[in-house]
């Protein structure tokens, strides 16, 4: 038998678990879901899911583990490329993977089931759609009974849109300390009076919150066998959810970098000569899978994206991701995945044990990276040294396109306005220096109207 | 808030059943919670669909709400 390793996340659920082999993600059903798992692929829910893409779809496998009388089921989902976190969605990504979660709840509801759980991470994009990925998500609904899930999907999704919607777009970096969804006193604590005026938001964030706190440690009653909830009701509470989370807006339009490419960083002459190069040099490195980082919109992610390849376009800006995702669903592309990333900080390992949501690195296995207008940012605003900054770009993958803009540039020169030029090392020498420690050159450009330069560099 | 504290004083005594295969805490308030919800949701259902019903006396149809689901499709494995 192949050596297993199980997912550090895939603890919480008694029903299975989900572990890798030889590079494959399985998910391991356990003997005590057998009838809850019969259900879904019983009573037509599964088939009604994957159909509408709205679950992903599986195959049972042989497995040895299947020996263990434990273990009911060995499923092989379809493999996503990348697994992203809800701290590393724009708005609206947040925003789809919540309505897709209540679309999922109400097909439940239609088979007599209903969704056990609604966290935010058990819902990933696949060729730019967003997919319920836990397939022991299920459970028979009984009669009279409240969806217990309730509580998680406001904490997970309803609360950071919320809070992203009425005070500031960057508070879904909550979600990056509360691994559970932002606690609704928080939420409530930081939200504008003017909340209040939207009903759903009173009465899911508001009202839920002052329940919460009322309630805290009283045991509802389970014995009384009157039925007060019925599928009707749980189906109007779904929709009032969701015409709340449909009715949240965020004007992406607000930020700095949102509207960079309407700026004057290039000539026009300048810019096609960019993009010119960046495509042949794609075409030299050839990869399966490339990371963007500063992609902005991710105008240059789409010379890849456009060719077939697995793109991950990360920014460090709201509006630039959001933008970038908008145009991505617009255009139905499936080949590019809009991440928020701070590259100065990217995500880490973190929850128990460190184990729970892995660092970005962890997760990508790209073969080239794309870093350009970049540099700079690192170099200059964040004082990285360039030797730093060519070890963690190594790291990360074989080939490096990057462009180096050189101190002349005016977007350098804004960077210096306020500050000491302390960066004696930064020139194209200083540059050239540092990067061959860890790559060869492999090809160079100048580009045309511009002082800056692209890089085409490949690991030693 | 008295009338509201009194409802889901008296909710907190009447069915809301676990199940087994629950694994979350879904936490007392976020289940009472959902009684009241359930009435003012409905209501409000009420509500939309008489309104539905007038404005079709006179021919106005209302406006539809976005298909959260998306067509059925064939399944892929």
């Amino acid at each position: 038998m192949s050596a297993i390793e199980r997912i550090g996340g895939s603890f919480r659920d008694p029903s299975g678990s989900v572990f890798s082999a030889d590079g494959t993600i399985y998910r391991q059903v356990n003997r005590s879901y057998q009838n809850q798992y019969d259900h879904l692929m019983q009573s037509g829910l599964y088939k009604d899911l994957t159909s509408r893409e709205l679950l992903i779809p599986h195959a049972e496998v042989e497995h040895a583990l299947l020996d263990d009388p434990a273990v009911y089921k060995i499923l092989q989902p379809r493999q996503l490329p990348l697994v992203t976190y809800p701290y590393e969605w724009s708005f609206s990504q947040l925003q789809d993977a919540a309505l897709l979660t209540l679309a999922v709840l109400k097909r439940c509801l239609a088979h007599d089931m209903i969704l056990k759980d609604a966290s935010a991470y058990n819902v990933q994009f696949l060729a730019g759609k967003p997919l319920l990925i836990d397939s022991l998500s299920f459970e028979a609904c009984q009669p009279g009974q409240a969806w217990q899930a309730y509580e998680q999907f406001c904490q997970h999704f309803l609360a950071p849109l919320a809070l992203m919607s009425y005070r500031d777009v960057r508070l879904s970096q909550l979600l990056r300390v509360h691994l559970d969804g932002i606690p609704l006193d928080l939420a409530v604590a930081l939200l504008p009076k003017r909340s209040w005026l939207n009903l759903g938001l009173s009465l899911h964030l508001h009202l839920h919150a002052r329940a919460q706190k009322r309630y805290r440690g009283t045991a509802p009653t389970a014995n009384t066998p009157r039925k007060r909830l019925d599928k009707k009701d749980l189906l109007n509470i779904a929709d009032s959810l969701r015409s709340t989370v449909a009715g949240l807006r965020w004007d992406h339009q607000q930020t700095d970098w949102a509207g960079y490419y309407a700026g004057d960083s290039y000539l026009e002459t300048g810019f096609n000569s960019k993009r010119q190069i960046v495509s042949d040099f794609i075409d030299l490195a050839k990869p399966h899978c490339l990371i963007d980082l500063g992609a902005n919109t991710g105008l240059f992610s789409r010379i890849a994206s456009q060719r077939g390849i697995f793109t991950i376009s990360v920014d460090s800006d709201p509006g630039a991701v959001e933008a970038n995702y908008q145009n991505a669903k617009q255009t139905k592309e499936t080949c590019i995945q809009p991440m928020l990333i701070d590259l100065t900080n990217p995500s880490a390992d973190i929850g128990w044990a460190n184990s729970e949501r892995d660092a970005l690195v962890k997760r990508c296995q790209a073969d080239c990276l794309l870093a350009l207008a970049l540099i700079h940012h690192l170099a200059i605003s964040n004082n990285l040294p360039l030797g730093k900054i060519a070890s963690y770009f190594a790291a990360m993958a074989e080939w490096l396109i990057i462009e180096f803009v050189p101190k002349s540039d005016k977007k350098v020169q804004q960077l210096l306005t306020a500050r000491d030029d302390i960066f004696v090392d930064y020139s194209q020498i200083g540059f050239e220096r540092s990067f061959t420690d860890f790559y060869a050159i492999v090809e160079s450009a100048d580009i045309k109207d511009s002082a800056r330069r692209l890089y085409l560099l490949r690991r030693r | 808030m008295n009338y509201l504290a009194h409802i889901l004083r008296a909710s907190a005594t009447i069915a809301l059943c676990r199940t087994l295969f629950a694994y979350l805490d879904p936490g007392s308030g976020s289940l009472i919670v959902q009684l009241l919800l359930a009435a003012i949701v409905g209501i409000l259902a009420t509500f939309r669909l008489w309104k539905a019903r007038l404005l079709a006396l006179f021919g106005i149809k209302p406006e539809q709400e976005e298909d959260d689901e998306t067509e059925a499709a064939d399944p892929k494995i």
